[in-house]
């Protein structure tokens, strides 16, 4: 008897709950969000401006032609309780600013890209250029952040 | 029915209680005209050499435009020694009680304390796994962009903080 009263305890005490809230930064890198990048003007603006603007790249791909600056936003908590115990936490959503320049080093395109789930982060097209098809060797930044 | 001391000592709690929660977060100390001014003042735009720079910093954590754009990520730690894992501990669970509760009265004072005796750390592939707790422990984090001309002297540059 004991037993069952425990488990009927476990089973219709335990809860979860998904609280979303305004996208707010509680911690990691600055948000390079729109407001950051209004400087921005295709064809214009150059490599150099860009980096003296945001800082480094979070990651550099195909030979200095696409940065990538990531960050994260805090867009729910979710909290789950049960017997004897719960925890809880920030649901995070991934941002990611996708700069591509030209020949000559300008801005060719930029956009800013999120989401909540893994699966849904951008797809791999989406860091390359968008006037080649054939990829070249992606290079890595040394400026990984921890 | 509860004595004027208890009273009184009750209202000294509420008081401290609400001096507490209403201590905000100073970023004074680590903005990036205070940090700029306080560990890079040499730096300066038509003069100062890349040489000295990298003396001074040593090798780039990055480097664009075949060499002429040069990219040092920057952490503000206590200097000259490594923090010990119990000081890291101690600093992960204070920063994480300061910004739930929120109040930064620690983290205000870690601020001003590294102000006067923190330093700036380049970081390097080199030194990342050496460094891994100053790195997880540090108050703040930026991206020193330097550009340098034809000659080697610096044209432009501009520290921006990247972190938290």
């Amino acid at each position: 008897m004991k037993t069952f009263f425990a488990l009927f305890l476990i089973l219709f005490t335990s809860a979860c709950v998904v609280i979303p809230t305004p996208e707010h930064r509680i911690q990691g890198r600055v948000p390079c969000d729109s407001d950051k990048t209004t400087f921005m003007v295709k064809d214009t603006t150059s490599k150099e401006e860009v980096l003296l603007q945001l800082g480094e790249p979070d990651l550099v791909l195909n030979r200095e032609r696409i940065f990538v600056y990531r960050w994260e936003m805090v867009a729910a908590y979710f909290f789950i309780g049960g017997y004897g115990g719960g925890t809880g936490g920030p649901i995070q959503r991934s941002h990611f600013l996708i700069i591509e320049f030209d020949d000559r080093n300008k801005v060719s395109r930029h956009e800013v890209r999120g989401s909540v789930f893994s699966s849904r982060t951008p797809s791999v097209e989406t860091f390359k250029p968008q006037r080649q098809n054939s990829s070249t060797t992606n290079q890595r930044s040394s400026t990984g952040s921890p | 029915m509860a004595s004027p001391k208890n009273i009184f000592l009750l209202l000294i709690m509420l008081g401290s209680l609400f001096a507490c929660a209403t201590e905000t977060l100073n970023e004074t100390f680590v903005s990036e005209t205070f940090v700029g001014g306080r560990w890079l003042s040499y730096l300066e735009n038509g003069k100062t050499k890349r040489e000295e720079i990298i003396q001074r910093l040593g090798e780039p954590t990055s480097s664009f435009q075949n060499n002429t754009i040069l990219g040092y990520r920057l952490i503000l730690v206590e200097e000259g020694r490594d923090i010990s894992e119990k000081e890291y501990r101690n600093i992960i669970v204070n920063h994480d009680v300061a910004y739930v509760t929120p109040y930064y009265g620690w983290v205000n004072n870690r601020r001003k304390l590294l102000s006067e005796k923190g330093a700036l750390l380049p970081l390097r592939e080199q030194n990342k796994e050496d460094r891994i707790l100053d790195i997880l422990s540090r108050e703040a984090e930026y991206s020193l962009v330097l550009v340098f001309d034809d000659q080697g002297t610096l044209a432009g540059h501009d520290l921006r903080r990247v972190m938290p």
